[in-house]
């Protein structure tokens, strides 16, 4: 069974790295450059560890 | 900077990256309520070695007559945005305190050229969205087969490749072996 790819990170609109032409143009990029910084997409492992506790009561049938 | 695969294989490989597993940290009844405490681990790589993750599939997926080579459970560790660990707080959400490893000076360099037993240093390439990860090999924890697959389906990053993926089993496997002398005196 093959598995979706998982999404990568170059699925919406670019904004080309401060200091390049198309960033003082101010227009999205249609290829994205190999530094680009994708917008709106979560880069993983950014966040930390965290707990959740469930409770529940146990009910009879 | 290592090397990853973005394609998923359809059984669990050593090297996998997973996000957000969880792991259970107790399960107490206490009179007809029950309290579940869990740790959602943002990812974690599988420790496992691939052969031993391979013999499970095949002997899961065919029919034989015993299940002598199904595994009881994953090995697997955490890995923490070193950002995080720098600063020794990686895990206050946990409310656990960490011992800071300041990015510069030898301790950040040795941890950044994994010339500390008890962490592994990941930098991806750029085409992969993760930061800069820390595997730390002292907390690693096991989670049940099935559960790990269905985690996978539904939240695989990558696979290290071969290469980078033995210097993590071989160092992981050297931590473990450890032999603590103890302290002149004692």
């Amino acid at each position: 069974m093959s598995m979706p790819e998982p999404p990568l990170v170059f699925d919406a609109k670019y904004v080309a790295p401060m200091g390049t032409e198309s960033a003082s143009k101010q227009e999205p990029l249609t290829d994205p450059p190999k530094d680009a910084v994708p917008l709106g997409v979560e880069r993983y492992g950014m966040s930390k560890p965290r707990r959740i506790v469930i409770r529940a009561r146990v009910t009879s049938d | 900077m290592i090397r990853v695969h973005r394609a998923a294989e359809p059984r669990l490989c050593q090297g996998d990256i997973i996000r957000d597993v969880e792991w259970i940290e107790s399960a107490v009844d206490h009179a007809g309520t029950v309290e579940i405490s869990k740790i959602v681990f943002p990812l974690v790589v599988v420790l496992t070695q691939d052969c031993d993750l391979a013999r499970d599939y095949q002997f899961r997926a065919e029919d034989r007559t015993n299940e002598d080579k199904w595994l009881i459970s994953i090995l697997v560790a955490p890995l923490y945005n070193a950002e995080y660990v720098y600063s020794g707080d990686h895990l206050d959400q946990l409310e656990i305190h960490m011992q800071p490893v300041p990015r510069s000076g030898t301790r950040g360099n040795n941890l950044r050229n994994n010339q500390t037993p008890r962490f592994h240093y990941l930098e991806f390439p750029a085409d992969v969205p993760i930061v800069p990860q820390v595997i730390d090999f002292k907390h690693y924890f096991s989670v049940g087969v099935r559960y790990l697959c269905e985690a996978k389906e539904r939240g695989f990053v990558c696979k290290v490749d071969a290469l980078y993926r033995e210097d993590v089993s071989h160092r992981f496997a050297s931590f473990l072996a450890r032999i603590g002398l103890p302290e002149p005196g004692e």
